[in-house]
């Protein structure tokens, strides 16, 4: 039976996810309030696939990368990774279950820089993994960091050199050596070209797309870069203050978006073309207070299009009939740009 | 007569810099951040500086208000910073530190990249603030406050007067970024430096500041020094760009010459690097290949050549590149378009 079972097509799905934290105050610790980081977010990563996740700062994106790779544990809901055994909820797991499943998901860091142990050279970087997981032998261990190193585009004799002689671009590749090592099915890329220079990020965007292809990775691409997500992901869902507020491919995203919230977002996206007209719809004032929010729809104070129902009643996710969703009272209304 | 004369005086530079040599003797040897960099502020117009990181733009500017430290020297070169009516001119690499304060957030002010780190932790916002204009316009602390706290209603700031008597990690990135205007621009400079005003900043946040600055500059009529390596950002300020190499400028021009019309085959490069609305789902960016060399080994000749798909053997490696005029105001270093 288990032989002929296939296998899921989605490796990771993700239902009804909460994160909060407390608040306390005083001695006692008394709880005075919650910070809802994460609040009630579904959404599959389908194998082979690139989900995109965009948002402000705050918004929650980073909180839910870290609770699918249970580097810290959600608050409610279920994380389930399928793979050839079947589906295991990442949720409920305890540590010592999770440990066969952690090497089939990998993370890639924003900062090239505080993500490598600097006392460590490059063989020693990547093949930490490998050793953690039993290959014991120096000379395998030898051949696959050479492996990897090539398939990141870095030279073998690097080995034995330390972070530090390496520049931006290439400590990111380090870092994609090191995920890729024990041949993962699921990598979360958590802003991974944020802190490069734009040639350098054209190059790692390049080799990301280059190894999803031969490997067949499915990745979680978190950024608040959007023309970055909207070049590599087959679908993004759009975060504002820890709820999903709309989903979509990217050509429906950017041509159409429903949520005034991801319009708000396109327009603020300055284009590299001095004859664009520069008519930024711009946001007023910032992201609220996680621990304080709006009522109604969190996005309303900023919204221009807001009324008085948004005022009082928090939209819920919904799919129309075109198999878009979003959360927004007023969608069917609204005429909204994308790109133009 | 007297348009004559202001029209005049917006075609000359407001500050001009020829020649700029600024080096680091530093222990393994001599770094040539800075290598014979020319460029012209014009009045009311902002120019964008672009390049990756390690091409000397940010000590370009550090140059400009002769924020060097040692192992850093400005060794050469005359930075002209003229008057309002273009008769009088003063070169900054020749002031004494009496008159450099007078330049130093007076006639040039200066924002950061880091707005935290910019902000001294111990003293208040409006403490902050209120230095710089009791310092160059000789306001008395009561005066000098309400002028702050103008300047915080200008620069878009809700609550004024609570967020004077706040500390720099009491207010948000974006807020941080908006006080550190306020403080520059209080004292009316002539010119306002601002390296990776936005990098820090959310989309969102950034476009606000984006638009804040092209709103001041229009009622205040600052130039505008912009420091950057977003494309995106350059092409929605600027108004002229330089862009740079390993510490030299390798095209000039207007904002449409550079962008539409790129010469050099670094500035081609880095334009088509970028993702735009015509790159296609998963469509492969072409890429410009190699990094930026070591700074203590630049390469000989055009410090471009060993990245460059028009490489000529026997003449880029060999000299650096005469600066040929494409058209009006528009110049390249580029051995591809010497005669």
């Amino acid at each position: 039976m288990s032989a002929t079972k296939t296998k899921n097509e989605n490796i990771v799905e993700i239902k009804n996810l909460k994160k909060y934290y407390p608040l306390t105050s005083g001695i006692m610790k008394k709880v005075t309030g919650v910070v809802k980081a994460v609040d009630d977010v579904s959404f599959v990563i389908p194998r082979g696939k690139t989900i995109g996740l965009v948002g402000e700062s705050g918004c929650g994106k980073t909180t839910i990368s870290k609770c699918i790779l249970r580097a810290i544990d959600p608050t409610e809901g279920e994380i389930y990774l399928n793979n050839d055994d079947g589906a295991h909820d990442l949720a409920t797991l305890t540590e010592k279950e999770l440990r066969p499943l952690r090497k089939e998901m990998q993370m890639i860091f924003q900062d090239p820089f505080s993500s490598l142990n600097p006392r460590m050279n490059l063989f020693e970087i990547v093949s930490e993994p490998l050793l953690l997981n039993g290959v014991k032998n120096k000379t395998e261990r030898q051949d696959r960091v050479e492996e990897l190193l090539d398939k990141v585009g870095l030279r073998s004799e690097y080995m034995i050199r330390y972070p530090h002689a390496f520049s931006g671009g290439q400590r990111q590749r380090i870092g994609i050596a090191r995920a890729l090592a024990l041949n993962p099915s699921l990598i979360v890329c958590d802003e991974p070209v944020s802190g490069l220079d734009v040639s350098v990020q054209a190059q790692v965007i390049n080799l990301l797309m280059d190894l999803q292809d031969e490997f067949g990775l499915s990745y979680l691409f978190v950024s608040h870069d959007l023309s970055i997500v909207r070049q590599i992901s087959d679908e993004i869902n759009v975060m504002y203050l820890g709820r999903l507020v709309e989903n979509g491919t990217p050509e429906e995203i950017f041509s159409s978006p429903k949520h005034p919230y991801t319009e708000a977002l396109i327009s603020a996206v300055p284009q590299a073309d001095p004859d664009l007209v520069k008519n930024h719809k711009t946001l007023i004032g910032e992201i609220p207070n996680p621990s304080n929010p709006p009522s109604g729809c969190y996005f309303h104070p900023r919204c221009s299009y807001a009324t008085d129902e948004c005022k009082k009643t928090n939209p819920q996710l919904t799919i129309d009939k075109s198999g878009r969703s979003f959360s927004c009272h007023n969608a069917k209304d609204l005429q909204l740009t994308g790109l133009i | 007569m007297v348009t004559e004369k202001k029209n005049k005086n917006e075609t000359l530079p407001l500050l001009e810099v020829r020649n700029l040599h600024t080096y680091f003797y530093t222990a393994d040897g001599v770094v040539k951040a800075v290598d014979g960099v020319d460029l012209d502020v014009f009045p009311k117009k902002t120019l964008g500086i672009v390049g990756e990181s390690g091409c000397g733009k940010s000590i370009t500017t550090k140059s400009i208000l002769r924020l060097i430290d040692r192992p850093g020297k400005i060794l050469d070169g005359t930075m002209n910073l003229y008057d309002k009516n273009h008769e009088n001119s003063q070169d900054i690499t020749k002031l004494n530190n009496q008159e450099l304060k007078q330049v130093r957030g007076g006639r040039i002010s200066m924002i950061f990249q880091e707005p935290m780190t910019s902000f001294s932790p111990i003293h208040t916002v409006g403490n902050q603030i209120t230095e710089a204009i009791k310092l160059h316009l000789k306001y008395e602390k009561n005066e000098a406050m309400e002028l702050a706290e103008d300047w915080l209603i200008r620069v878009g700031m809700s609550n004024p007067k609570q967020r004077l008597k706040q500390y720099a990690f009491e207010l948000s990135g974006g807020q941080r970024q908006r006080a550190m205007i306020a403080m520059a621009l209080c004292t009316n400079p002539d010119i306002l430096i601002a390296d990776e005003p936005t990098t820090a900043l959310d989309v969102t946040t950034q476009a606000q500041t984006l638009d804040l600055l092209n709103d001041l500059q229009e009622k205040n009529g600052m130039s505008i020094i912009m420091i950057t390596h977003d494309l995106g950002v350059i092409a929605e300020l600027a108004d002229e760009v330089n862009v740079m190499y390993l510490g030299k400028v390798v095209e000039s021009g207007t904002i449409h010459q550079v962008f539409k019309d790129p010469k050099h085959p670094y500035t081609q490069a880095l334009l088509s690097s970028i993702p735009s609305l015509a790159t296609g789902h998963r469509e492969r960016l072409p890429i410009l290949p190699g990094t930026i060399p070591h700074p203590q080994a630049r390469p000989q000749g055009c410090p471009f050549n060993p990245r460059c798909k028009d490489f000529i053997d026997g003449t880029c490696n060999v000299e650096f590149p005469k600066q040929e005029q494409i058209e009006d105001g528009h110049l390249v270093n580029c051995h591809l378009y010497n005669k």
